[in-house]
């Protein structure tokens, strides 16, 4: 797993780099095959954006988005917005995150990286749909 | 060899020199002349009793005593203290002539707690307690906790000792605890205060004190009480007597400007009622209900103080942008940020405000703070741009202004009213509705989430007479993201007790604590959220609950962390791209993690945990309860999700 430091998708990128040879080379075939099926791309608005959400769980962590937003992205009323389960599609997610309009922070390419942001988001979409609070909480 | 020049002396130089040297020697020379010729003094001071008559070892009277007295007029429940010796005099009236009992001694482990003790008591009873500390180091201690006070115009009746005679000061630390000008530290953020130097004056003083401290705006107050003058037999020619006490009567708004604001409120489209500091009694609470039925007006509130029901139609608090935003007519009552309400700011690199207000929009404000500022503290925020601005207490000019908007108000106006009414009540619903379905994410997360948290802890007290005595409002962690003002329903006076003032850290533990004292005797059942990092400033005050049998049911939002402030160092990395994954240097509460159940156990309070499975928090919450309805405290340490 990676850890992070100031810069961290340089980090992240780099112990990536330092996994086994064989490991590498089995990874770059299984991409050229599921690559090749996948061709020609298709532009379907059902098929999910890229991204690990196992990654993502741990991004969300340590790129500290669960510290206004909740562990499960479940939003606060007072710090930070609910995220998930049905997150804003990838392209928005990255320009609110890179030029927030409200409060939030900015957070840069430098210290988030476009492809970490697509694991986030996928962490988000997998995220469980509200329970019903209504045996604690009658109306 | 040359001449020497180290050593040399010119002329000019010769001459200043001897011409200073011997001037100093003729006034050191006068002075000795005039010290010799001067009466000289017996060998010791007369007032160091060294007589024979002065080897009197007991006394008949004792000034204390009729501090006490004094005290005792103005019925202060409790005296809270840490023990000192500048005001052992005191103490000890306390304990004997007194009998302990009313005011009662309530032992502190620190002077801040003694204060948000008091201030928590205030919250929900209404009426101040008296705190006795040391003038210089208990003072030292209390400050921060007068300050919280002050910025929430909370009264505080803080008596110090202090030994203003040099000469009767005992070497030592009685020097060190001894100051020329005691209340000079607070001065800036205390009401009043008085230095008494007879025990006529300190009668007037300790009164007049009460006085003020209790005519809106309320406020700390500061009396010193002299250990001479604690301490001495009761001067046989003076005539003591407790001066009466006649409290003001707050002031109330200027009739023809309450005329002109029920005129705006009544013609006005979309009025809107924003209310922080204003129920300071139960009756300000129905005097806004009252006024919002009446003009079926929006309501926010602030939360300073328990203002409005949260269920309440009319209750717009959860959608106040929106409101604002529609309005024509703003009335803030007790409302200091009213710049907050009509403007958004942003913090980000370059701070901006942009108003949320549409153009035309009329704003009035009723409140005691335009009678009383103060400038170096600045907690009086921006300045409110108002068209109508009417100095006095809004709770009191509540009644005046609802009889003039009655005598205002058409038939036609009046349905016009209840078609907006309905309006709000359904986008009040609306809002509920969405918050319960928020609330169910997350729902089996651990750590616990704050919704989870807030719904586990209704189910257990939403039968019961209950009383949240920590702050559930306010950017911080408190109240848990506000979840429980969206999910339980607050609708008497002591439901909650509002904000701390000035958010200064420490306050949460000792002002539940005396909150819950003040719940005690109503058999209510007290309910805390204390924040971990709050507790660690003055966890003595757990101590403090177990000893005096204060029953208070303390939930932990326990995020192990100063959480605030790693948001806050996340918006610095961010902000100067350098990451964000050391925001924890310096704000967090781990590595070890506090065990708060342990630490609550050794000072004697019933504890579980921590806990950080939700399907755990039930059962844990239920054992709790049946404890403090035994009349004790009990801990219940809970993991919870930072926000």
């Amino acid at each position: 797993m990676t850890t992070t430091n100031a810069t961290g998708s340089m980090a992240h990128q780099q112990i990536r780099s330092t996994e086994k040879p064989h490991r590498v080379r089995a990874t770059m075939l299984l991409a050229i095959v599921v690559g090749a099926l996948a061709w020609p791309p298709r532009a379907n608005p059902q098929s999910p954006p890229p991204g690990n959400a196992e990654e993502g769980r741990q991004l969300f962590v340590r790129k500290g988005c669960y510290q206004c937003h909740g562990r499960e992205g479940q939003g606060s009323p007072t710090t930070g917005p609910r995220l998930g389960p049905e997150p804003l599609p990838l392209a928005a997610f990255v320009r609110l995150v890179r030029t927030p309009r409200a409060q939030m922070p900015p957070y840069t390419e430098k210290v988030v990286s476009d492809s970490e942001l697509a694991d986030i988001r996928a962490f988000l979409e997998t995220r469980p749909r509200a329970a019903t609070i209504d045996a604690l909480v009658p109306k | 060899m040359g001449k020497p020049t180290d050593s040399s002396v010119d002329r000019r130089g010769f001459i200043k020199q001897a011409v200073t040297g011997t001037a100093a020697l003729t006034s050191m020379s006068s002075v000795a002349a005039a010290q010799a010729t001067a009466p000289q003094p017996p060998a010791s001071n007369p007032q160091e009793n060294t007589s024979r008559e002065s080897d009197v070892l007991t006394q008949g009277t004792s000034g204390s005593d009729y501090m006490l007295d004094v005290m005792k007029s103005l019925s202060l429940d409790y005296v809270c203290l840490n023990p000192g010796s500048s005001f052992r005099g005191l103490h000890e009236s306390v304990v004997n002539y007194g009998g302990n009992r009313a005011p009662e001694m309530i032992t502190c482990c620190h002077e801040e707690s003694s204060v948000a003790m008091a201030h928590g008591y205030f919250k929900i009873e209404g009426k101040p307690l008296a705190v006795f500390a040391h003038g210089t180091v208990g003072l030292q201690h209390a400050a921060m906790a007068i300050y919280n006070a002050y910025c929430d115009r909370v009264p505080v009746y803080i008596v110090l000792g202090n030994t203003l005679d040099a000469t009767m000061r005992q070497q030592g630390f009685e020097w060190m605890h001894s100051v020329q000008d005691a209340a000079a530290m607070v001065r800036d953020y205390v009401k009043w205060d008085d230095t008494p130097a007879s025990l006529p004056h300190f009668g007037e003083s300790a009164v007049r004190a009460y006085k003020i401290a209790m005519t809106p705006p309320f406020g700390p107050v500061v009396i010193v009480a002299d250990t001479e003058l604690q301490e001495l037999p009761i001067p046989e020619h003076l005539n003591l007597r407790v001066p009466k006490l006649t409290l003001a009567s707050p002031p109330q708004g200027d009739s023809g400007a309450v005329a002109e604001l029920a005129r705006l409120l009544v013609a006005a489209t979309s009025p809107v009622l924003v209310a922080d500091k204003l129920a300071r009694t139960p009756a300000g609470m129905q005097h806004l209900i009252e006024l919002a039925e009446l003009l079926q007006a929006a309501v926010i509130s602030q939360n300073g103080r328990m203002n409005f029901p949260s269920h309440h139609p009319l209750n717009q608090t959860m959608r106040s942008e929106a409101v604002v935003a529609d309005a024509d007519m703003i009335l803030a009552l007790e409302a200091t940020n009213i710049f907050g309400v009509v403007n958004a700011f942003r913090d980000q690199l370059h701070r901006t405000s942009r108003p949320l207000t549409k153009a035309g929009v009329k704003l009035a404000s009723i409140t005691a703070g335009d009678l009383y500022l103060k400038s170096n503290y600045q907690d009086f925020q921006r300045y409110p741009e108002v068209d109508l601005a009417i100095a006095a207490d809004a709770e009191a000019t509540l009644p005046s202004l609802i009889e003039t908007v009655k005598r205002l108000i058409t038939d036609d106006r009046r349905r016009a009213y209840q078609e907006r009414g309905a309006r709000l009540a359904a986008a009040s619903r609306t809002a509920l509705d969405r918050a319960r379905a928020d609330a169910g994410y997350a729902w089996d997360s651990t750590p616990i989430s704050t919704a989870r948290a807030a719904a586990e802890l209704w189910a257990h007290i939403r039968t019961e007479d209950w009383s949240l005595v920590s702050s559930a409002v306010g950017p911080s962690s408190a109240g848990w993201s506000a979840w429980p003002l969206r999910l339980w329903k607050f609708e008497k006076s002591y439901h909650h007790i509002g904000s701390t003032g000035a958010a200064g850290i420490g306050y949460g533990a000792p002002a539940t604590v005396g909150a819950a004292l003040a719940n005690r005797k109503y058999g209510r059942l007290s309910v805390s959220i204390q924040n971990d990092g709050d507790l660690m400033y003055g966890p003595g005050a757990l101590w403090t609950a177990a000893h005096h049998k204060i029953p208070l049911l303390i939930i932990m939002n326990n995020n192990r962390a100063y959480h605030e402030e790693v948001m806050h160092l996340q918006r610095m990395s961010s902000r100067r791209n350098r990451g964000v994954d050391r925001a924890g240097v310096g704000t967090t509460l781990d590595g070890p993690a506090i065990d708060f159940a342990k630490l609550a156990q050794g000072l004697g309070v019933d504890a579980q945990g921590p806990i950080s499975t939700p399907a755990d928090l039930g059962p844990a919450i239920k054992r709790a309860i049946e404890v403090v309805k035994r009349g004790e405290p009990a801990l219940v340490d809970v993991v919870m999700q930072p926000r």
